[in-house]
């Protein structure tokens, strides 16, 4: 049990690294959306089922899609440096 | 070995953060990069009330020994609370951008006649 | 520069936070929950015992996390002016129309359950209305042909229903108040908390979920609408 946490959060870190430091920005949105998927299989190795559900339901579903409509909404940005 | 295991992966998390709240200036870089954050908190507080060896606070047996239940819902409440100030900051980023024509912190300061 | 600066903070707080942790010793050791559960289910009736603290001993919170979302929802409305409304400008192919079509009645089956069954299985009435909500909101986005939005609900139906919901919750806590307790009390006003593990169980939780997963569904489904509408 205590690998599967071990393994987990080091996934968690690295996706946390990647969504921050990688050049598009669609990239990192997408890259949260997994970053909340392993935060709440991170919540069900803690014993919290109903945080892990909403944690998934709203982290990686909803907050996802108002990432992805906000980034629609501003693409057409001043010029192209970092889309 | 789990509680430390979780805590320094909070720390590290709260590290990556506050580098992408500093570099970046991209408005929607910097919602997620907030995102994050909260999610480091959230583990934090959730971490509070585990105990090895306990249940899921849901009461089948009575002779079982359960994991506290007061940061789960407190957590809950956090989680619904920032995806609603998440859809407000991006709102406010949208609105910015129909504006001022630019989604880049830094160049909000440049007057645009 | 800037970027020799945040590895600087940010460097910093990592090594103060292993710091910290390793002077503080392990927290798993510290902390030993007294086992408060089982009372749970004797003071409320309800197995879940997360649902018991959202919905019956910190109920005025969840009142004030409803006010919240409805604040959020308000002001995102502000921000949108309906009259330019425009959708995303992504052309679906059929493979998805289809899919979504199969999949919805069992995403919106499998929001209702989680609401009505949130005091005796893990989910709630938070949870369901976010599953609701992203129902609402896949059919905004997969059905809007041609910019012209679609959606389950008119968006007044929706605000009905919000404040429809709102309505319920507060007036539901008024029973306690008018028995002798206090307000959203429970099982000090002698409603009968039934058999614990059964869906009629825990006196006025149920009702509460079902309010606040309206609530909150319809709440979130208004501020993506406005975010889209934006």
């Amino acid at each position: 049990m205590i690998w599967v946490t071990l393994a987990l959060v080091t996934l968690l870190v690295v996706i946390a690294f990647y969504a921050v430091i990688c050049r598009s920005v669609i990239a990192a949105i997408v890259a949260v959306g997994v970053f909340s998927f392993v935060v709440s299989a991170i919540f069900v190795a803690l014993r919290a089922p109903d945080v892990a559900m909403t944690q998934a339901v709203v982290g990686a579903g909803l907050t996802t899609a108002f990432f992805v409509i906000a980034l629609d909404k501003t693409e057409a940005a001043d010029d192209q440096e970092s889309r | 070995m789990l509680a430390p295991t979780i805590l320094t992966g909070a720390i590290v998390l709260t590290g990556c953060a506050f580098y992408g709240l500093i570099t970046h200036r991209h408005m929607i870089r910097l919602v997620i990069c907030l995102n994050i954050l909260d999610s480091a908190v959230l583990l934090v507080i959730v971490l509070l009330g585990y105990e090895p060896d306990a249940a899921a606070p849901i009461v089948r047996q009575a002779d079982l020994q359960y994991v506290l239940g007061l940061p789960h819902a407190l957590s809950l409440t956090a989680i619904v609370i920032s995806a609603c100030t998440t859809a407000l900051m991006l709102g406010y980023a949208v609105r910015v951008h129909r504006l001022r024509g630019t989604v880049y912190v830094d160049r909000l300061t440049r007057w645009r006649g | 520069m800037r970027r020799t600066l945040a590895l600087l903070i940010s460097g910093s707080i990592v090594a103060l936070g292993v710091t910290t942790l390793m002077l503080t010793g392990t927290l798993s050791d510290a902390i030993r929950p007294v086992d408060y559960t089982l009372r749970t289910v004797r003071d409320t009736g309800a197995i879940n015992a997360v649902t018991a603290i959202l919905f019956d001993y910190r109920a005025l919170d969840t009142l004030g996390e409803a006010t919240v979302i409805f604040a959020a929802s308000s002001v995102l409305a502000f921000l949108a002016p309906r009259s330019s409304a425009s959708m995303l400008s992504v052309r679906l192919s059929m493979l998805i129309l289809y899919g979504i079509a199969f999949l919805l009645p069992f995403i919106m089956v499998f929001g209702f359950g989680t609401i009505v069954f949130g005091h005796v299985s893990p989910g709630g009435g938070f949870t369901g209305g976010v599953m609701l909500s992203s129902s609402v909101v896949i059919f905004a986005v997969v059905y809007s042909v041609g910019g012209q939005q679609s959606y389950v609900l008119p968006i007044l139906v929706k605000k009905y229903v919000e404040n429809a919901a709102m309505f319920v919750f507060v007036s539901l806590g008024f029973i306690g108040l008018f028995s002798g307790g206090a307000y959203l009390a429970n099982a000090l006003t002698g409603i009968p908390l039934g058999e614990p593990g059964s869906l009629l169980s825990g006196g006025l939780i149920p009702l509460l979920n079902i309010a606040t997963g309206f609530k909150v569904g319809m709440g979130l489904a208004l501020i993506i609408i406005s975010l889209f509408a934006e």
